[in-house]
């Protein structure tokens, strides 16, 4: 009786009663699964909208980039725009401006940002923060367009690498930045980015302030001492001895240390403030805004690349910069070969200080200060990196506008196409 | 493959460094992984440098764990090394021993490392070479087999990396490939094959093997015409296919072929000894099924290049309906399977079948491959038939499930089983009834030639070889034989107002109630079906005054006791190993199906060394192995003398036993026949096997393993019952004993010379069980060729000493007066287990009709009748 009766049967009756039904049942539900995810899809959109819905919006990782955003935000207004600022600095200027379209909010600072942006819906998103999709800040689903716009008119490949690679458009200054771009596209096999020649709002309100405060103060030549910070700094680097070298011009001289400094470099400044304390003729200069302190110098040293280009193409004024080595290993341009743009400029606009001349340094002085030379250097710069001076913000929101309107109709066309398919 | 990435790595090389220079913490790192991005690299991929490494590794375990442990190699000297299993020990300088070949392994292994490396890093060097060596001493102390192994394998990585660094190694292989694959064709057409399946798998190979030469000989631009070879990119719905194919290959073979063997009969699958649930196989098989289809498809499918994908793809959819097809539709009639999957009779696979099949599966794969155009339609199918075999397996396992609770439902109310025991009353009268299952009537002549002091032993029984059953199974046949003739398959039919539960228990219970009823001690052992299930539910003879009911589920000493634990953790490891296979066996074209196979062993290495839980048997005289089911029957009548308990007083005594013995074939050491777990009669046996018999001009030939096997399980039998009635008549309880040996039904023997028909149950021995009968006091050992049918054994029993015997159920007197009325009588076959025959008829699968009163062996007495 036992064993040897296990005579399974193989069901193929049940099989292929089971194949027929759900067969059947397949195309019925998956039909239904097409709908329900249209609904969802859709229904949600649809409240998301109600929710939600940013045509523009700004985002900003520090209240410093204020004054190449305030001019986009100001030509936003005039028009009757919306537009959402979003910064990551509580005490951004921008709240205290009293807007009527542009919503201006804080969304914290670092990772909290990205957390914000990550899933952020917009059609637009301008923002001069680098390194999105290599950091923490992500593209977001809901986001069409990434708009970058640089914050000074130097290099575009002032960039920690990668820094712009993923941005949809970048908004620049000057053209010979697309060049760079483009090359650093071809390189990396990246699909070509959107480059719109804008110019810098930033430079253009500086511009504006120029021309609206002719300094009249042209009897004596101030010389302004604008270091940066660090080790290689022109304070670390020659201290006293420059400020010696300085004095004896006779001119009055005006040093502004970085702000850095007084966090980093106490001592040293302690010890030099007290080697040459304030004097008729030397003054050290804190001012929040270095717009007054740029405006009275007759020629600046420097080591500051940012201050330096504000002060030779805004202010039009000769400047001597120290020796800036630069150590591009970090930035995009260490993927170039070509000399940077900033460091060629550099010296043509100006001369480059040396230690070995600081016994002659009233004669440089007065030389750059006169030099037809440099001025006409100077405005060869302004030409390759400042373009449409004193319009770009005008530019900016009439192409934000524009593209909004562009991706609203292919948006609103791909669903129609989508909804008649189905 | 390795290659490649290293390639890749080379190129992204001086940026990595620049990058990790220049950058330090979190930067560096989301900088790197932008660089990756961008130049299309994943880090995984330094993975996948490893992965022919790591891939290696499983092979390697597999390798290692066979051949380290495989006796086969023990004592086996190959050219210079005596024993490949153990260290070769080659060299002795100073009296130590020095192990020469995985000396030879490291060197070759270095040597193809040096090739491989020319101009690769120092880093990669120092890895190759430190793998080099944790290998010389990993296998320093292997069996020089596992080493041989390893340095065949570590000669050809080196012919392989010298290839590579050909000129042209593609063209090199081509040429090498052809070169074998004609080689292979004049091999498969000039020498003779025994087996059709052998001979077309070298073809093919063959044939394979001159595909690429044949392609590279045509015009590459020519071949792209054509459309077949325009392979596209895998794509997300490839992917998707790929998927669902693998899940479903998994689910077939892992969970549906196991769920539906269990299912088919839960409870043979759980044994009073195997305390694990037959749940735990259908994980195992799940587990090597996903295992297989989806780890390792998937890792293979991972690594290949977007066409490759493709490729694989439509591989891995014809497999799912080519595997669907063969499980469904082919060998489906390979008959019954034991628990640890072996059939009882070896599958017959005619090269016809193999043609045919071949011939579909063929159809089908360029099917699927021109469906593959249309991978929406294809991605939908795959899915609708996973679903269903998902739902398949579900009611199997369900199914399961409920058989379990119902069989421990059972084992509680049985706990109240006696010991076994035959009693007899020395002074009183002893009515035996042996039920012998399955025991075939066809033998016994010549048994009785071959043994002849069994004549002696069974003094006083009246043998009748003229015996119908008229059900071919136990099912069908054993109602008759303890209710008599109302309890024939026909009368069973015909009351169709009792389920065929009720009627089975009553068949049953007739005799013992009767004799109950007259004062009789009764006794009743091992009661088929009782309470019509499995596992037999003692509690349906509560209701029988002095009665005393036992299983004798392995009670008893064989004498094989270390066996039997062998026994049964060897059928764990069958169950657990072979459910798999079974599903692969079921699943593949039947050309590869008797390779799968393998008569039983599934390939199994472990089978042919430690497994006794089959017996493998090579020709008709060599076996190793013993069944459990086996062992259990054999203990019962090996102790036939120590359950036999004599008691002195007066009170007749009534026993029924039933017992498996010739249920369960086994070769056996001649000429004693007893069980061996090594058998060799190949000095006693001398093939062609023929067995004579006096008075019988035709001997029995025996050519088929099954045959000799059943000769040799009723020959023990009846050794076996005549050392017990030498014992009786010691003890003088022989001749007030009537001693009724029957069988519920015959065994298909197979005979030429019994058959009326091609199915294997057309054949005059399957209906022809065992009747002797040796009543009080009776002399000489006759034969009586009249009619008789294995229903006459209640009017046996009863005879003379119960007058006018009434079935207490029916109120119908027990006779055989209806034998003598009628002129035909029908046999019957059905589904042979209870839960299968539910409600209250039987469905028969086979019926034919015999002429009563003529010689029933013969042929011309039959015939089939056809069931609606």
């Amino acid at each position: 009786m036992h064993s040897a009766y296990i005579d399974p049967g193989t069901g193929s009756m049940l099989f292929t009663v089971l194949v027929g039904v759900f067969g059947a049942g397949f195309f019925v539900l998956r039909k239904l699964f097409v709908r329900v995810v249209f609904y969802l899809k859709n229904g949600r959109k649809a409240t998301m909208a109600i929710d939600e819905c940013i045509k523009y919006a700004i985002y900003t990782d520090s209240k410093r980039y204020w004054n190449v955003f305030e001019p986009i935000c100001d030509e936003f207004e005039k028009r009757g725009v919306s537009l959402v600022y979003m910064t990551s600095s509580k005490d951004d200027p921008a709240f205290l401006k009293k807007y009527n379209h542009i919503d201006c909010r804080f969304i914290g600072e670092g990772n909290k940002a990205f957390v914000t942006l990550n899933v952020l819906k917009a059609t637009i998103l301008l923002s001069s923060t680098p390194g999105l999709e290599v950091y923490q800040w992500k593209r977001s689903k809901d986001v069409d367009y990434y708009i970058h716009i640089p914050h000074a008119i130097s290099d575009i490949t002032l960039y920690h690498m990668f820094g712009i690679d993923y941005f949809d458009a970048i908004l620049i200054s000057g053209e010979y930045q697309e060049k760079q771009i483009r090359k650093l596209e071809k390189m990396r096999g990246l699909p070509s980015k959107e480059i719109i020649l804008v110019g810098q709002p930033y430079m253009d309100t500086l511009k504006q302030r120029v021309d609206a405060n002719v300094s009249d103060n042209n009897d004596t030549l101030s010389v302004l001492v604008a270091p940066s910070w660090g080790s290689s700094s022109i304070l670390n680097r020659y201290g006293s001895k420059i400020i010696n070298a300085l004095l004896l011009t006779g001119y009055h001289i005006i040093i502004r240390p970085h702000p850095q400094s007084f966090v980093s470099e106490k001592e040293l400044l302690n010890k030099l403030m007290l080697e040459f304390p304030d004097s008729e003729q030397l003054e050290w200069n804190t001012d929040n805004d270095n717009f007054d302190v740029l405006n009275r110098s007759s020629i600046m040293i420097s080591d500051f690349s940012g201050v330096i280009f504000d002060f030779a193409l805004a202010f039009d004024k000769p400047i001597i910069y120290a020796d800036t080595s630069f150590d591009k290993a970090p930035y995009d341009a260490c993927w170039l070969d070509d000399k940077l743009w900033t460091f060629e400029t550099l010296s043509n606009i100006g001369v480059q200080l040396k230690e070995k001349d600081f016994d002659r340094l009233k004669e440089i002085i007065d030389k750059s200060i006169f030099s037809e030379e440099y001025k006409n250097c100077r405005d060869k710069a302004r030409q390759e990196s400042w373009a449409n001076i004193g319009c770009s913000a005008n530019i900016i929101a009439d192409y934000l506008i524009e593209k909004n309107g562009d991706l609203s109709s292919a948006e609103s066309k791909k669903s129609q196409t989508e909804n008649i398919s189905k | 493959m390795q290659e490649e990435v290293r390639d890749q790595e080379k190129s992204l090389e001086p940026w990595v460094s620049h990058i990790k220079k220049t950058f330090s913490g979190n930067e560096r790192m989301m900088i790197l992984s932008t660089y990756y991005r961008q130049r299309g690299y994943k880090p995984i991929y330094a993975l996948k440098g490893s992965f022919s490494l790591l891939l290696e590794i499983p092979f390697f375990i597999a390798a290692y764990s066979f051949l380290s442990g495989l006796e086969i190699m023990n004592g086996v000297s190959f050219g210079p090394i005596a024993n490949l299993g153990a260290p070769d020990g080659l060299i002795t300088l100073f009296g130590i021993s020095i192990n020469l070949l995985p000396i030879l392994m490291t060197i070759i292994n270095v040597i193809a490392a040096a090739i491989y490396l020319k101009g690769f890093p120092l880093k990669s060097k120092i890895q190759m070479y430190g793998i080099a060596v944790i290998f010389l001493v990993l296998l320093y102390y292997s069996p020089a087999g596992l080493v041989f192994y390893w340095t065949l394998n570590n000669v050809f990585s080196l012919v392989k990396n010298i290839f590579y660094k050909l000129n042209n190694p593609g063209k090199v292989i081509k040429i090498c490939l052809s070169i074998v694959g004609l080689f292979l064709l004049i091999f498969g057409i000039v020498r003779p094959f025994n087996s059709i399946s052998r001979q077309l798998i070298i073809l093919a190979t063959g044939f394979v093997l001159l595909i690429p030469i044949a392609l590279s000989l045509l015009k590459k631009r020519s071949i792209k015409k054509i459309k077949i070879f325009q392979i596209s990119d895998a794509t997300k719905t490839d992917t998707l296919i790929f998927i669902i194919c693998c899940t479903f290959l998994t689910v077939l073979t892992g969970i549906l072929i196991p769920s539906s063997v269990i299912n088919s009969s839960t409870a043979e699958f759980i044994s009073s000894q195997n305390t694990v649930s037959p749940i735990w196989f259908i994980v195992s098989a799940f587990l090597y099924a996903a295992g297989l289809f989806f780890i390792w498809f998937s890792i293979f499918y991972y690594l290949a290049s977007p066409k490759i994908k493709k490729i694989i793809c439509c591989i891995v959819f014809i497999l799912s309906i080519a595997f669907l097809i063969d499980y469904m539709f082919f060998g489906t009639n390979y008959g019954n399977l034991s628990n640890v999957l072996v059939y009882d009779i070896e599958p017959e696979i005619t090269n016809i079948d193999i043609l045919f099949n071949s011939a579909i599966v063929l159809i089908v794969s360029v099917l699927c491959v021109l469906a593959m155009k249309k991978t929406k339609i294809v991605k939908g199918l795959c899915l609708v038939l996973c679903i269903a075999i998902v739902c398949m397996s579900t009611i199997n396992i369900v199914g399961i499930a409920n058989n379990i609770q119902e069989i421990n439902t059972n084992e509680n109310s049985n706990l109240k089983s006696s010991n076994p025991i035959i009693s007899l009353s020395s002074k009183g009268k002893n009515v035996v009834i042996l039920m012998m299952d399955k025991a075939a009537s066809v033998f016994v002549p010549y048994l009785l030639s071959e043994k002849p002091q069994l004549k002696r032993q069974f003094e006083g029984f009246t043998y009748y070889p003229n015996t119908l059953s008229s059900g071919g199974n136990t099912l069908v046949g054993l109602p008759e034989v303890f209710g008599g003739y109302e309890y024939t398959p026909d009368k069973i039919n015909k009351r169709t107002d009792i389920p065929l539960s009720q009627k089975h228990n009553e068949a049953l219970k007739v005799l013992p109630a009767i004799f109950s009823n007259k004062g009789y001690n009764v006794t009743i052992g091992n009661p088929s079906f009782a309470g019509y299930t499995y596992s037999m539910d003692l509690s349906i003879f509560s209701d029988i005054k002095n009665a005393r009911v036992y299983k004798t589920d392995k009670k008893l000493s064989t004498g094989f006791d270390n066996i039997d634990k062998k026994i049964s953790s060897d059928i764990k490891y069958s169950q657990f190993r072979n459910f798999f296979e079974f599903s692969i066996f079921k699943s593949s074209p039947v050309i590869f199906q008797n390779q799968i196979y393998s008569s039983g062993n599934y390939n199994s290495s472990h089978t042919m060394n430690k497994a006794i839980s089959t017996q493998v048997t090579s020709g008709l005289c060599k076996a190793r192995g013993i069944t459990e089911e086996y062992l259990n029957s054999y203990s019962v009548m090996v102790n036939l003398k120590t359950i036999t308990k004599i008691n002195n007083t007066k009170k007749n005594s009534f026993n029924i036993m039933c017992n498996d013995l010739t249920h369960s074939p086994l070769l056996l050491q001649t000429p004693d026949y007893l069980p061996e777990l090594e058998v060799d009669n190949s000095n006693y046996d001398k093939e062609p096997l023929l067995k004579k018999a006096d008075n019988i001009k035709q001997d029995l030939k025996i050519t088929k393993t099954e045959q000799i096997k059943y000769y040799h399980v009723n020959m023990e039998t009846f050794l076996l019952l005549g050392d017990w009635f030498d014992y009786l008549r010691d003890n003088h309880i022989y001749n007030n004993t009537r001693i009724i040996l029957v069988s519920d039904h015959g065994t298909p023997t197979g005979f030429d010379q019994y058959k009326y028909g091609d199915n294997r149950y057309e054949d005059a021995s399957t209906y022809n069980p065992i009747l002797l009968v040796k009543d009080f006091d009776s002399k000489g050992f006759n034969t009586d060729y009249q009619f008789m049918t294995n229903a006459d054994v209640p009017t046996l029993a009863f005879n003379n000493i119960v007058k006018h015997p009434k079935n207490p159920y029916t109120g119908q007197p027990i006779n055989n007066a209806e034998k003598s009325k009628m002129k035909n009588m029908n046999t019957y076959m059905s589904n042979p287990q209870p839960d299968k025959n539910t409600g209250n008829t039987f469905e028969f699968t086979n019926k034919s009709t015999v002429i009563i009163n003529k010689d029933l062996l013969n042929p011309k007495h039959w015939k089939k009748i056809s069931i609606k």
